[in-house]
């Protein structure tokens, strides 16, 4: 591997958890998300050589990341749930902001999953594992989907709360 | 932030939001740098749980429905200990010692396939385009779907594609040199390792399958595996699940002779679209005759009156 291909895919490995969540924001569906997403990684390394390695790698990867949301919706010739403009500059600035902070909770994350009833790791199965939106998870498990909605809900507060605490008692620890 | 706001988020996450919530939310990150932050630490949540669900969802796969009895001893814990390549290597190693279905350990089991793809004969398969779809033929370059590919040793193909008025376009590698043979003008040779090769099923996408021992490599280390057995038809299976934010399809479904390591059937799922050809495809081994030995050289698959031209 060469050097710049070797840097390039440091720096894209280093990213990849902001750009993944950032074409999660702006694409529903976690199978167009990895679609988007290896798009992106393919951009990314194709036009390496015209990044400016004086800027920020995740700001650069975000704009590449944006083009490609809006070729994917181009392909699909539809634009629902498309925040505006405006609005993905908000987002691309929060992105790189939240990139440079380190988040230690989230490597928490399986434990606190682990954690969960059977309820819940059936409810997050059947909306991560299928992709399912609440109103098919709520037909599958026979409740309505706003009460779905809600348990997904409480299902990531918990979980946040879990890596939360688990972060901060792993801190004090001698 | 009010509880308002919170199920708005949530929404969403679940796609699930009102056209008037969408406007509310888009207001909302737009009032302050810290609403929009918090919008993305929300995000990433949910976006690390798609993963680790999936992540853990393939794990259960190999544990579940593959270890026979006899095999308790390997299998994976019901909960994750390990992550990434790590796992991804538990996972292999333990298909592959399952497939073997003697007592190699799993190191050896790994080396043996690789092995086996690189003592492979000559393989025909032909392909076939699984989209609901036909191709959109452009008029330049013929369909992959019905095409006929050929396979020798580790990296030798020819590849015969067809106009829908019968012309043939065949390319290949004989070893040293990529080559191309159009049905007119001049056939072109070059060195470039890469010239040729995009219509080949995965090229672009990192998984050409021409090399298999690379292709395995490759396999190993960017998607989640889980193997099975066909009892119908006595065949493996390997089942990649393309990790996010790597190259290639989104699976490939792999079936293939344990004892022998020859694939049967290749299934291509989720190929991205912004390069052309189909979503879907399927490779299915058609014979392993042995070929001319000239086969895999440009020589055979044209006139010797016809100019060629070395890149």
């Amino acid at each position: 591997m060469t050097d710049p291909a070797r840097q390039a895919t440091r720096l894209w490995t280093l990213a990849l958890p902001s750009v993944s969540a950032f074409v999660a924001s702006m694409v529903p569906g976690f199978a167009d998300r990895d679609d988007v997403l290896q798009e992106t990684a393919v951009a990314v390394i194709d036009s390496f050589d015209r990044y400016d390695p004086n800027q920020p790698f995740v700001a650069w990867a975000l704009g590449i990341a944006r083009n490609q949301v809006r070729l994917h919706y181009r392909r699909l010739n539809r634009d629902q749930h498309l925040f505006e403009p405006a609005t993905v500059n908000f987002l691309v600035d929060a992105f790189v902001a939240e990139s440079a902070q380190s988040r230690p909770e989230f490597d928490l994350l399986g434990d606190c999953l682990a954690r969960l009833d059977m309820k819940s790791r059936e409810l997050c199965r059947l909306r991560y594992e299928l992709d399912l939106k609440p109103a098919a998870i709520g037909q599958k498990i026979g409740q309505n989907a706003n009460t779905v909605a809600k348990s997904l809900q409480r299902i990531r507060d918990r979980l946040r709360d879990c890596m939360t605490s688990k972060a901060a008692a792993a801190q004090i620890r001698p | 932030m009010e509880i308002q706001m919170k199920e708005i988020i949530n929404d969403y996450l679940d796609d699930c939001i009102s056209a008037n919530d969408l406007k509310t939310l888009q207001a909302w990150i737009e009032k302050s740098p810290e609403n929009a932050r918090h919008f993305a630490r929300e995000v990433m949540l949910h976006d690390r749980l798609a993963n680790a669900i999936r992540n853990e969802i393939s794990l259960k796969q190999v544990s579940v429905s593959s270890l026979k009895p006899e095999n308790k001893k390997f299998a994976i814990p019901r909960r994750p200990v390990l992550s990434g390549m790590a796992a991804t290597l538990v996972i292999l190693l333990t298909g592959l010692w399952l497939i073997s279905n003697n007592r190699l350990d799993a190191a050896a089991g790994i080396n043996q396939l690789i092995q086996k793809s690189t003592d492979l004969g000559d393989r025909s398969y032909t392909i076939v385009n699984l989209d609901t779809q036909a191709e959109k033929f452009d008029g330049r370059r013929p369909p992959v779907d019905g095409a006929k590919f050929y396979v020798r040793g580790g990296n030798q193909y020819v590849l015969i594609r067809k106009f829908p008025d019968g012309r043939q376009f065949t390319t290949g590698f004989d070893g040293v040199q990529n080559w191309a043979v159009p049905p007119d003008g001049a056939v072109r040779l070059s060195r470039d390792p890469n010239r040729f090769r995009g219509p080949l099923p995965g090229h672009k996408h990192g998984l050409p399958f021409v090399d298999l021992r690379s292709d395995l490599i490759e396999i190993r280390d960017a998607f989640q595996i889980s193997f099975s057995e066909d009892k119908s038809d006595r065949l493996s299976r390997l089942l990649a699940r393309k990790k996010p934010g790597v190259r290639g399809p989104r699976e490939v479904l792999l079936r293939f002779e344990a004892d022998t390591g020859v694939i049967q059937e290749m299934i291509f799922s989720g190929l991205p679209q912004a390069q052309g050809g189909p979503s879907n495809l399927a490779v299915r081994l058609i014979g392993q005759e042995t070929l001319d030995p000239g086969f895999f050289e440009h020589q055979f698959h044209h006139e010797s009156t016809r100019e060629v031209v070395q890149e």
